[in-house]
């Protein structure tokens, strides 16, 4: 598989069960007993990690996976898969003896030589962290069918941060919280989030700040508890906060609609009409469209449109299709450009209400250009 | 672990690494409340960040200094590289700082046992024994709280596990 082939391979959530959540995913940190891990390790002993490494997972690589060594690729292309999600920024600041591989609908995805030795993933649209768990579990098997993994009876599997020691394993939910934003109700339920115990973290995940109303909650501790109690308990207030957002965004529509089409209509105006927009503009805009299709401003299919360009107008996105490095101020006129032509078949929001018809073909558009 | 100031079960440990010094204390909640060494907010968030130096003198608070026979690991990896970047250098460190990393272990997580996913590693008599007396508790729990497809596993692995200890 090709880098042009990984990237642009998209997923939908249009037909998520849950509209506020995005994806599921699950990260169990691998590491081998009897070399240091990839932070001590010397470039020599990292690169014989690798190569051991890399042969045990090309042995059980479903065909047609992208497989990469990081000195290979471009600056840009490894910010391309930071935007994805695909890779760390931390992996992206490596070369040599380092990788990452993702199977063909990038649901499994493996960074070698990353503060682990393996960092394994898995992603699955809506809530399903008990499937990420599973597919990633068997992965798991398999690679120490072939591999001795660092492992303690009393500590579990042993990782090169004590914070990820035990199961290894970080469950993690992506949610899309317009509502509570709006109503001004995020801030309480992100603090009863960290009240008890799970992290909340933003876009790209720790120490990052939430763009878009995205945020993730996933599990801190690893150690104490079995897998499937860590996912019990980040899905059981997964649920919580979705229903917190259900219940803003029934309230917003029962007292003051008006204030949801506005702000809809508005953040229709700008980005269809803008010449200028930075990537936290535009993505916080994005976002209001996408609420306004989940509440029948727009088309169902105006989904899969809106997710797209949530990941094609950020930095690193819009520089590869440009052909290379461009300034901030070129980067956000480029950026309004490529909004404001895919949202020009779009006809304005309507008021709220529900309609499945399909209005426009800008999905099918967006695929095309990408 | 017992508190360094009373009785009680500590909770709270603090370890301070300066170059290849090593100090340490233990304290239960009240204790570490009584003596002002930080608020409750400030300890967890001083846990949460890294090891952290120690505020004011030690000797005031009864602090007591250890210093390691042996602050390497076998992979060259020292005491001061943990203080510095909070992490290890081979799963081999996890013995080598045992003492260091126990209570930071206990103050991330929810617990300091791996109760997940094992990995089948061959095992002596003795850990064999405890884990049989730790099946033991648990299926009588099991039986007492009538969860009887929880007792039918667990005393499956019970019998395997007498059966892997009679080959030892």
């Amino acid at each position: 598989m090709t880098f042009e082939n990984l990237i642009n391979t998209f997923i939908s959530h249009s037909s998520n069960k849950e509209s506020c959540v995005i994806t599921s995913r699950i990260r169990l940190a691998r590491n081998l007993s009897d070399v240091p891990f990839p932070g001590w390790a010397k470039k020599a002993e990292r690169k014989e990690t690798y190569a051991t490494l890399s042969k045990a997972l090309k042995k059980i690589a479903p065909n047609k996976s992208y497989f990469e060594e990081l000195e290979n690729l471009e600056s840009l292309q490894k910010q391309v898969l930071v935007e994805q999600h695909l890779m760390s920024r931390e992996l992206a600041a490596r070369g040599e003896g380092c990788g990452i591989a993702v199977n063909k609908d990038k649901s499994l995805s493996v960074m070698l030589n990353e503060e682990d030795h393996f960092r394994l993933q898995a992603i699955q649209p809506g809530l399903s962290l008990k499937k990420a768990y599973r597919a990633l579990s068997k992965m798991d098997d398999s690679l120490s069918e072939s591999l001795n993994f660092a492992y303690d009876e009393k500590l579990g599997y042993l990782t090169s941060c004590p914070s990820n020691v035990g199961t290894g394993m970080r469950a993690s939910v992506m949610l899309h919280l317009p509502a509570l934003y709006i109503a001004d109700q995020i801030t309480p339920v992100l603090k009863a989030v960290s009240k008890l115990g799970l992290a909340i973290r933003g876009f790209y995940g720790e120490g990052t700040e939430s763009l878009g109303h995205l945020y993730q909650i996933s599990n801190q501790s690893t150690l104490g508890e079995s897998e499937m109690e860590i996912i019990a308990r980040v899905e059981r207030m997964a649920k919580h906060v979705v229903k917190a957002e259900e219940n803003a965004r029934k309230k917003i529509l029962s007292d003051n609609p008006q204030r949801l089409i506005d702000k809809v209509g508005r953040a229709y105006g700008i980005l269809k009409h803008a010449s200028i927009i930075s990537s936290k503009e535009a993505l916080n805009l994005l976002s209001i469209l996408r609420l306004g299709t989940e509440v029948g401003s727009f088309p169902k299919d105006t989904l899969d449109l809106f997710d797209q360009l949530m990941i094609q107008i950020q930095p690193a996105h819009l520089q590869l299709n440009a052909g290379g490095k461009l300034e901030i101020e070129k980067r956000d006129e480029i950026r309004a450009k490529t909004i404001s032509s895919h949202l020009q078949n779009l006809h304005p929001p309507d008021s709220i209400c529900n309609k499945n018809e399909v209005k426009t073909n800008n999905t099918d558009s967006l695929l095309k250009d990408s | 672990m017992n508190c360094d100031f009373c009785s009680d079960t500590a909770t709270i440990f603090l370890t301070q690494v300066t170059g290849e010094e090593l100090k340490k204390i233990c304290l239960c909640e009240d204790c570490s409340r009584n003596k002002e060494l930080m608020t409750e907010k400030g300890l967890i968030q001083a846990f949460a960040d890294n090891l952290i130096p120690l505020a004011g003198d030690g000797n005031d608070i009864g602090m007591e200094d250890v210093t390691m026979p042996s602050l390497s690991c076998e992979c060259g990896f020292s005491l001061g590289d943990l203080s510095s970047t909070g992490r290890l250098g081979c799963s081999e460190c996890y013995h080598t700082f045992q003492d260091v990393l126990e209570g930071k272990i206990l103050s991330l997580h929810r617990g300091g046992e791996h109760t997940g996913k094992e990995i089948e590693i061959p095992i002596d008599k003795k850990s064999l024994e405890k884990k049989i007396a730790k099946i033991k508790g648990s299926l009588e729990d099991a039986i007492n709280s009538e969860d009887f497809e929880l007792a039918a596993s667990l005393r499956d692995d019970l019998k395997r596990l007498e059966g892997d200890l009679l080959a030892l």
